[in-house]
């Protein structure tokens, strides 16, 4: 995942929208109240099947993971290994346009942002080589699978209009949106296929290789791996009933990255061999793993190999999302899918907010969530709203999900983030 | 503007997003370098003390020449060999109509069951009748083949004369004919025709083109259902456009012995160290096919080579290719042909190749165009060891060969003592005769040559097959001396090259070993030079070093190593203890410290009678880096290996062709960070 975050960009946008004032009529004479609004977003969402939260956190937040938290997991890891993070920062105006009659929604919502996707699906010696290295496992033979693995790091400039399509004053009213997002690919690898079968003798002196698959990186040029179009559509229907409020779909981000160069590090057996012999090198299996490796190194075992390292442009897909929302009048439901290795469909729960005491600006509600990258996840969610939606008003959010992997960062669980404020002028 | 406020906030919060990275100790184990010390390795500054008071008699085996004129390798050998339908066959099948009374002449309808009186008959070009033919084939144009026509006489007259005639019905196109003579009541008669270059199709008509009966004698019995049959039989089919059931056959059998050119030497057996048995079956025939390939001749563990490749039937206007590899590594190759114990012959092997078709019973198309090509090789064979005549062979080598023992020393060196001698060693098992034409040695840095005048030169040496071992060689030495040569002013011109001018002769009296000669992989017939010469080593002892490089700057990482230990597994051939130094040295080799090595003794090796290597004995040491001098590894780019080996003042042999194999790992405790 990306060190830092390069916010210049987002900054200028978020200047541009910051002092304008709107206060129009639709295309059927229905008066739109504008309230301009800004603020930033921040959404993290990490987990596993099975890694412990404690290492997990270490992988998102930084940290050193102590041995011990490796060597436990170890004891109790099991075969098939997946897992990932998502993680968005974004600055919008949230364009609260509150319309009275059914119309387009003239201003387009706009915002910058920075996205960082991961996802992976391997094996237990895949974590083995990984984590320990292969001098834990000196006479064993590992077999290392990746089946696949997808990085992605991306800034871009989101352009999102809306059109109520019924009457304001109808209570069944139906909202459609949709956006286009062009972007910048900071950028990407992936593995595919990737296996390796490690065997280190006690001595360490020969190490038996064999690997296939490949491991590609996007190479940067001015700092740019490759560029995409991303398109989004929505569609929400609100239903007159005592129990059920409204349905809706969405699909976000779908699009294609164009990349420049992708750079293969595939390795191709000699022929008449069925595995490779490391009799002198210095290298770490991470970094084989890594594609660095491959590099800088000129000894007996780049000899050995055919390595096809040839650069090819690429699209791929981009790593878009699939929403489905049922809104009821005292909980909602949601299901979605990611367009990322290790993420299954994800059911989410939660309550309606409420406040914490009578008139109270805090609210709060709890959920719950299944799938994902994780299995399952305890989560809070907590919102503070002070006159949102009139002039000079702040409302900001903040949810913890996966809570329950605070108070057992030894068992497996993801941990995520939900967090912004609004400011209302 | 009141809102400029939020802009250093969302500064401010942008530059809080900067992450830590993720970081856990990796355990990597990696191997280092592995180098071999020998007397080439020696300091040069000890080798000039020549005090035989006490120290090792050291002796060196210089390679003048190593000579393989003996190489046995078998040629890629191939069959290649493609057939067309000319190999294929039809069944042979028969088929029978009758040709009734009725149909002859309608008015035997009228007379059906009467007994009446017949008169001759003449009729000519009777009503075609239908003849269904595809129990043979659906369609065939023939390269050969035979139709046998029987016509079998129920008439209850005798037939004098019957033209019969066969067309295809489709276009009426002309198939055979023939006239029938003769036929008696209950009599037949049988004609064969030939169907070469004719097209035969399933649906045919035969038309009795005349008739000619006699009458009958007195009233006879009609019987209208009855006349003539007729039979028609195909045999010996040889299609070469069809669309048939083709019968299960073979197509190819070939059951012989295939000669190999050697390139001189007469090989009975070969055992194969590497190479490869490919086969390819390559068809275009819509019937599956079966290649069975034997080779007698080759075995291992007493099993003989057997393969059998399956080949599906092609699509029509495809090809189905079918490949196989087979290594051969520990196969013994017999080549004394394909029954041996009538007839022993040299560089023969015996295959037996054999393709059938496999009927489907599907009917399937199949034309000239069709092709099966069968390809087998035995490829990239190279003996283990092979056996027979190795032939007779005179090579005449001439060359120069470095001397490493004074490489880099000049100056006035002189010995005290010494014995030279020019030993060859002949590990081919067929005699050999060496012939020193010359040997003339040169110090490069003086430019002075000494020419070798020996008496003990002047003939043949003759060498002794060696014996039948893997690596052993039968040795035969002449032995220098200030009294029969001018070893002493050869030797002390210190040289750095001796050119050479050798003949070596194989079997230079011919077959005398009966075709029992053999020949290794390594088989080779060496000439050296030996000095034998007191040397003392008691200051310091002896000492052997080398440099290995790191390529360390290839790693960014190295930084991150926490700790490590370097282990050295040592084999050890010298017949004394030694002690192992390793030194770290920096990128303009200047020391950065040493790595503490336990234990520091390495056990000495055993040796047998007269100070031959025997066993070398393995000691594993281990050299801790500790967390200080991980820094000190970051900066590493070589490192200096030292063994120091102390006598125990008595007098030991000690060759050049010791070692001291060295190989080294890493072990390390690294950081891996994301």
């Amino acid at each position: 995942m990306k060190r830092s975050c390069n916010f210049i960009l987002a900054l200028c946008f978020a200047s541009l929208q910051v002092g304008a004032q709107v206060n129009r009529t639709d295309s059927n004479g229905f008066a739109l109240v504008a309230i301009h609004s800004v603020g930033p977003q921040f959404e993290l969402q990490t987990g596993t099947n099975s890694i412990p939260a404690g290492i997990v956190n270490r992988f998102i937040f930084g940290g050193f993971i102590k041995n011990e938290s490796i060597d436990n997991f170890e004891s109790n890891m099991p075969s098939s290994l997946r897992g990932g993070a998502a993680m968005r920062f974004e600055i919008s105006n949230k364009g609260q346009f509150l319309w009275t009659g059914k119309g387009v929604w003239k201003h387009p919502r706009v915002s910058v942002f920075h996205e960082q996707n991961a996802g992976f699906q391997m094996n237990d010696d895949a974590f083995r080589l990984i984590f320990k290295g292969n001098g834990a496992y000196l006479g064993q033979t590992l077999n290392a699978k990746i089946d696949q693995a997808r990085r992605f790091s991306t800034y871009g400039l989101n352009l999102q209009w809306a059109k109520r399509i019924s009457s304001g004053s109808s209570p069944n009213w139906k909202q459609m949106w949709w956006s286009i997002s062009p972007t910048i690919l900071k950028g990407y690898s992936e593995i595919n296929a990737f296996t390796a079968s490690v065997l280190t003798d006690s001595l360490a002196q020969n190490i038996n290789v064999d690997w296939g698959g490949n491991i590609r990186t996007a190479t940067l040029k001015n700092g740019i791996a490759g560029w995409g179009m991303l398109a989004g559509f929505g569609y929400r229907s609100t239903l007159s009933s005592p129990t059920f409020k409204s349905w809706s779909i969405e699909l976000k981000d779908f699009g294609a990255f164009k990349i420049n160069s992708l750079k293969d590090y595939s390795r191709m057996s000699p022929p008449g061999a069925g595995s490779i012999n490391i009799s002198t090198s210095f290298a770490t299996l991470t970094e084989i793993f890594g594609g660095e490796w491959f590099k800088g190194r000129r000894d007996s075992l780049i000899d050995q190999m055919e390595i096809d390292s040839s650069s090819a442009s690429k699209w791929v897909l981009s790593p878009f999302q699939i929403k489905l929302g049922l809104e009821f009048k005292k909980f909602i439901v949601s299901l979605d899918w990611r367009n990322l290795p290790g993420y299954i469909p994800s059911l989410k729960m939660q309550g309606v907010m409420k406040p914490i005491a009578k008139s109270s600006a805090f609210k709060w509600a709890p959920g719950l969530t299944l799938g994902g990258f994780d299995t399952w996840n305890i989560d809070l969610h907590t919102g503070l709203d002070l006159k949102p939606r009139l002039k000079g008003g702040f409302s900001a959010n903040a949810s913890v999900l996966g809570i329950e992997s605070l108070a057992f960062p030894g068992k497996q669980h993801g941990l995520g983030v939900r967090a912004g404020v609004l400011f209302s002028f | 503007m009141k809102t400029k406020w939020l802009i250093p906030l969302l500064g401010l919060m942008a530059a809080g997003c900067s992450r830590k990275t993720a970081r856990w100790d990796n355990n990597v184990a990696l191997p280092l370098f592995e180098t071999h010390l020998t007397l080439n390795d020696v300091d040069q500054r000890f080798l000039v003390n020549t005090a035989s008071d006490t120290g090792y008699n050291l002796i060196y085996d210089n390679l003048v020449y190593s000579g393989r004129s003996l190489k046995v390798t078998a040629p890629d050998t191939s069959i290649n060999t493609a057939f067309t339908l000319r190999r294929l066959k039809l069944s042979d099948r028969s088929i029978s109509q009758r040709i009734t009374l009725g149909q002859i002449n309608p008015l035997f309808n009228l007379l059906n069951g009467q007994t009446v009186d017949v008169a001759a008959q003449d009729q000519s070009n009777l009503s075609p009748v239908d003849i269904d033919a595809s129990a043979f084939f659906e369609t065939a144009t023939l390269d050969s083949g035979f139709l046998d026509i029987t016509i079998s006489n129920e008439l209850p007259v005798n037939v004098k004369l019957v033209v019969f005639e066969l067309q295809n019905a489709s276009d009426g196109s002309f198939v055979a004919s023939d006239s029938f003579l003769n036929i008696p009541q209950g009599g037949f008669a049988k004609k064969s025709i030939n169907l070469r270059n004719k097209t035969v199709r399933k649906n045919l008509k035969g038309v009795i083109r005349r008739l000619i009966t006699d009458a009958s004698n007195g009233p006879v019995l009609i019987d209208a259902k009855k006349g003539v049959e007729v039979i028609l039989t195909v045999r010996n089919l040889r299609p070469r456009d069809a669309i048939a059931a083709f019968p299960n056959q073979t197509v190819i059998d070939q059951d012989q012995g295939l000669v190999l050119d050697m390139g001189g030497p007469q090989v009975k057996f070969f055992k194969v160290k590497s190479g490869y048995l490919k086969l390819m079956v390559e068809s275009t025939i819509q019937e599956n096919m079966t290649m069975n390939l034997e080779i007698p001749s080759a075995s291992i563990n007493g099993v003989s080579l057997k393969r059998t490749v399956k080949l599906p039937g092609a699509k029509p206007g495809g090809r189905e290719i079918q490949e196989e590899t087979v290594d051969m590594t520990g196969y013994i190759l017999d080549f004394r042909g394909v029954n041996p114990t009538v007839k022993d012959t040299v560089n023969t092997f015996h295959q037996i190749l054999r393709v059938t078709l496999d009927s489907s019973g599907r009917k399937l198309q199949v034309t000239l165009n069709d092709s099966l090509r069968i390809y087998y090789a035995l490829t990239d064979l190279l003996p283990e060891y092979a056996t027979g005549y190795m032939g007779q062979t005179l090579n005449k080598n001439a060359g120069r060969a470095p001397f490493a023992l004074f490489k880099g020393a000049d100056g006035n060196i002189g010995f005290k003592s010494f014995t030279a001698s020019v030993l060859v060693k002949n590990s081919v098992g067929a005699e050999g005769r060496v012939k020193v034409n010359k040997l003339e040695c040169e110090n490069i840095f003086s430019k002075n040559k000494v020419l070798l005048t020996a008496t003990p030169l002047s003939g043949n040496i003759i060498i002794p097959p060696s014996p039948f071992v893997y690596g052993s060689a039968s040795e035969k030495k002449v032995v220098l001396d200030a009294g029969n040569s001018n070893i002493k002013a050869f030797v002390e011109n210190l040289p750095q090259w001796i050119d050479y001018d050798l003949d070596i002769e194989t079997n230079p009296n011919g077959n005398v070993s009966n075709w029992k000669d053999f020949v290794f992989d390594n088989s080779s017939v060496d000439v050296y030079l030996r000095l034998e010469a007191p040397v003392s080593f008691t200051v310091g002892g002896l000492n052997l070093r080398d440099t290995q490089a790191l390529e360390i700057e290839s790693l960014p990482k190295i930084q991150r190593v926490k700790s490590a230990t370097l282990i050295l597994d040592i084999e050890n051939d010298y017949p004394i203890e030694a002690g192992v130094e390793i030194t770290m040295l920096d990128m303009a080799y200047q020391p950065l410290g040493k790595v503490d090595i336990e234990p520091g003794i390495i056990a000495p090796g055993k040796t047998g009678p007269g100070g031959t290597p025997l066993a070398s004995t393995n000691s594993v040491v281990r050299a801790t880096i500790n967390r200080e001098k991980a820094e000190l590894l970051q900066k590493t780019r070589f490192l200096a290996i030292k063994a120091q080996f102390k006598g125990d003042g008595t007098q030991q042999k000690i060759y050049n062709s010791y070692k001291l194999k060295i190989k080294s790992s890493l072990m390390a405790e690294y950081e891996a960070q994301l």
